[in-house]
């Protein structure tokens, strides 16, 4: 009987060696392919330590306040970079962010520095990738990426406890310009002489920054700084990249109701440095004013009618809160509005609700009452006064109210969970001043998006309206050249911020509200301003909300495209492009129109539910 | 030992004279310290040179990273700004797992006679291997950067350099050489490490910056120390075999 040989080795070795080989080569590729899209490329890019960061809370401010800026940022861990940045896949910015980024490894550190060295823009914040992988202490002498932001900081090795300091934060009139700062954010001394200007807030004597102390590598372009001169937020340009520093905890600010920063400097970095498309937050980026007025008290009465036979009403819509106990400073002191037996206000809401203007609550039946004593602890003896309030307005106008305002801004976090529970859609707040509606971070914890928005108010310095201007000295010119210059900054950034003002003292302004009706003439003669209610705001905030859109490289060499999805409907969502980076705009897929706006393109999407232009940058 | 004792005690075996083993530990003493003490007294030079060649070589092989000498010229320190360090890319991991697979398999080819080899080249296969399977999964989490890597193996190579006195004082010094021979030597040796140390840092360096730090494990693992140790050992080899044989004597007794 034959026998097969025993060794038959070199063919057999060889099947294996290429089944092998292939094997290994699909294994490699498909893991790979976890780093897609590399063809592509990505837009904004959010840098986190891995998945887990994206259930932390300053995680959610910074992607919120992308997404409320009109910014398409997405999230990427460190490892998803590095294969990015390995595969040389293109990437419109990098965003770094404070406290949850502090651990970064050597390898981190030096791809996001060839990122820059490339081209790449990139952003960093405050305690980005100071510190060691392992040890969780300083990695080195300074940080990392000083020499990509041109100073040395984080210099915990040569100043110990004075690594970090505190200071108020001061912009120079240039910077106001370049970050577009919002009017009244900056305080330039009494007379507006001085040459930099202090970041304020509502009601606060300083507003007080903590910052690393820096030692200068290199010039570097410093937009806001400290009362010593250290660099508070800088530009840097790192071989063929750009480097802004900001040197605050921006997204620990934010879960802490001090938003602005980190929102106007994520807008500079998309909007200016980059020259990235976003998506406006008003419809057909209209900028525009809710003009929320506070009736707290049976003094109101008068003004409102004053305010009736002057045609004030004419105009709008506006946003009218009304307290309507029958008590307003102390309990039955009788100077409340009573609008359950008061016939003239329920006829004059009821008026201007049937004209167009909006009609919601403020608090808490008993202004006072419930301004100085609703406090976390005594939901339930407050609740009611917000029931009643509620039963009053809405009987009243005939329909629910669906917009609130906190006497004396207090909003305990239960207020917040009933106006939620109610089906509420927008309140004021006094916290996140200097935004648009935004959905605010309670004590650390992102608000639920419910389709509930805050209304922050737009603080002058350290006040808010006009009952305060005499409390601190100023003349009424002042705050009218203030809401003069808010109306131009809103209607030349596509923007709604809220002003509030109590009827009661408009008799003392005058002026200020006959300057306000012209300002607005003339805007909205130019189409370029209109009035918004905080409803009408808050729905498009959460139709935005539903849109989905990213812009991307394609293959031939300059060409962008950007698409944009909504569940429902894409009208009225407007992106705006800076003109000077745009040509060969055109719709190439659903409805919408193009027009060029100064240095902008505006695309306002029609009525569907998806849209796609492509362009070609220049640079 | 405690069968060497009992051996001692029944006579088996003579006692070792107590001055002869007073000698030789003078002598190892004296044969350890003499390379040292150039090698303390020279420093301060011997990391200027270094600098020096670090300095030149870099600009000519257009390296990222660079060193920077200490006032007192004790230490030298590699630094990290601007660090060339980066991960591979899916090609080179795809290159890198195809070629493992290929050298591993390939291996097998191989007769008896080169089992060593074959064992060598398996040895590096896994090494980098695992290297790849590393940086498929989870490259943000490696923790070095090739200054640290170069800054390691700098450190442990000069560290090296103060061992070599005394272990040459032990197996070249107990050889039957002229007493120049046995100063000499060390010296020689140590001249070697002085001026293949900075070359081979060098060459890691322009390798890691071109092929990226995928490669960093196996050159740490098996062209660092080890390789230092392995050059040592063929070294003394090398020397020790061009000592005439000569006939054994009982020394000491």
């Amino acid at each position: 009987m034959p026998h097969r040989p025993l060794h038959t080795p070199p063919l057999r070795r060889l099947i294996w060696l290429v089944c092998m080989a292939a094997a290994v080569v699909w294994s490699v590729l498909a893991l790979q392919a976890r780093g897609k899209p590399m063809a592509t490329g990505h837009g904004l890019v959010l840098l986190i330590p891995d998945a887990r960061a994206l259930d932390l809370p300053v995680t959610r401010a910074w992607l919120d306040a992308a997404q409320e800026e009109g910014l398409a940022v997405t999230s990427m861990t460190a490892d998803a970079f590095i294969r990015a940045q390995a595969n040389h896949t293109p990437m419109a910015g990098v965003l770094l962010p404070d406290s949850v980024h502090r651990q970064a490894s050597d390898l981190l550190v030096n791809t996001l520095s060839q990122y820059v060295a490339q081209g790449g823009a990139l952003m960093v914040t405050f305690d980005a990738a100071l510190f060691n992988l392992q040890s969780n202490t300083y990695a080195d002498q300074s940080s990392r990426l000083s020499h990509l932001v041109g100073m040395r900081y984080g210099l915990y090795e040569q100043l110990q406890d004075a690594t970090m300091t505190q200071s108020p934060v001061y912009a120079s009139r240039q910077a106001e310009q370049t970050l577009h700062i919002q009017p009244g954010k900056l305080a330039f001394g009494a007379d507006n002489a001085d040459e930099w200007g202090e970041l304020t807030t509502y009601a606060y004597t300083h507003l007080v920054y903590s910052h690393y102390q820096t030692e200068a590598l290199e010039p570097v372009q410093t937009l806001l700084r400290s009362e010593s001169g250290t660099p508070i937020v800088s530009t840097h340009p790192h071989g063929l990249g750009q480097v802004l520093f900001a040197n605050v905890p921006l997204g620990y600010l934010k879960t802490r109701t001090d938003s602005y920063l980190l929102h106007r400097l994520l807008a500079f970095f998309a909007n200016d440095m980059l020259r990235q498309p976003h998506l406006s937050a008003t419809p057909r980026a209209q900028g525009g004013i809710v003009l929320n007025l506070h009736v707290d008290s049976n003094a109101s009465q008068e003004p409102l009618a004053e305010l009736e036979r002057a045609g004030w009403f004419d105009d709008g819509p506006y946003s009218i809160h009304v307290t309507a106990g029958p008590d307003a400073i102390r309990p039955a002191d009788g100077l409340g509005l009573n609008l359950p037996n008061n016939p003239w206000m329920q006829a004059f809401l009821k008026r201007q609700h049937a004209q167009g203007h909006e009609i919601g609550n403020h608090g808490g039946w008993v202004h006072n009452v419930y301004g100085y004593q609703a406090n976390e602890s005594n939901q339930r003896e407050f609740v009611p006064y917000l029931e009643k309030n509620h039963a009053s307005v809405s009987t009243t106008i005939g329909a629910l109210a669906k917009v609130y305002s906190a006497p004396m801004g207090n909003q305990p976090s239960w207020a917040t969970a009933w106006l939620d529970r109610q089906g509420f859609k927008a309140y004021y707040a006094t916290s996140d001043t200097g935004l648009g509606p935004t959905q605010s971070f309670i004590h650390e914890r992102p608000a639920p998006h419910t389709g509930l928005w805050t209304f922050p108010i737009s603080n002058f310095k350290r006040i808010a309206t006009f009952d305060e201007v005499r409390e601190q000295g100023m003349a009424e010119t002042e705050i009218t050249d203030f809401i003069r210059a808010l109306l131009n900054h809103v209607s030349e950034q596509h923007m709604a911020r809220l002003f509030y003002f109590h009827p009661a003292v408009t008799g003392q302004f005058e002026m200020t509200l006959k300057t306000i009706q012209s300002e607005v003439k003339r805007l909205k003669a130019l189409r370029q301003f209109r009035w918004y209610s905080m409803a009408e705001l808050s729905d498009f905030m959460t139709r935005r909300q539903g849109v989905t859109w990213q812009t991307q490289p394609l293959n031939t060499p300059g060409l962008q495209e950007m698409s944009a999805r909504s569940a429902t409907s894409l009208q009225d969502m407007t992106w705006v492009f800076p003109a000077s980076t745009v040509q060969n705009i055109r719709i190439t897929e659903g409805q919408g129109t193009l027009h060029q706006h100064q240095d902008e393109w505006l695309l306002i999407a029609g009525d569907g539910p998806s849209l796609k232009v492509q362009w070609t940058r220049l640079h | 030992m405690s069968a060497l004792n009992a051996a001692w005690r029944e006579g088996r075996l003579p006692r070792p004279n107590p001055g002869w083993v007073w000698r030789q530990a003078l002598q190892w003493l004296v044969l350890s310290a003499v390379p040292m003490g150039l090698l303390a007294l020279i420093r301060p030079g011997l990391f200027d040179f270094w600098q020096r060649v670090f300095t030149a070589w870099s600009q000519v092989l257009a390296l990222s990273v660079s060193t920077q000498l200490n006032p007192a010229h004790s230490a030298i320190a590699w630094t990290s700004l601007a660090d060339g360090s980066f991960a591979p890319s899916s090609a080179s991991l795809t290159w890198s797992v195809s070629g493992i697979a290929l050298l591993w398999l390939g291996s097998g080819f191989f007769s008896d006679r080169f089992r060593p080899l074959r064992t060598t080249l398996r040895a590096l296969c896994l090494i980098h291997l695992s290297a790849c399977v590393f940086f498929i999964w989870t490259p943000a989490s490696f923790p070095y950067s090739i200054s640290k890597h170069l800054q390691a193996l700098m450190d442990m190579g000069y560290g090296f350099m103060w061992v070599i006195p005394p272990m040459l004082a032990l197996g070249w010094g107990l050889l039957q050489v002229p007493l120049y021979q046995k100063l000499l030597v060390p010296c020689l040796v140590l001249a070697y490490f002085a001026l293949m140390l900075p070359h081979k840092l060098l060459l890691q360096a322009w390798l890691l910056e071109h092929l990226s730090i995928l490669f960093m494990p196996v050159l740490f693992l098996c062209f660092g120390s080890l390789l230092d140790l392995w050059i040592f050992v063929a070294l003394y080899a090398w020397l020790a075999s061009r000592v005439p044989a000569q006939a054994p004597t009982r020394q000491g007794v």
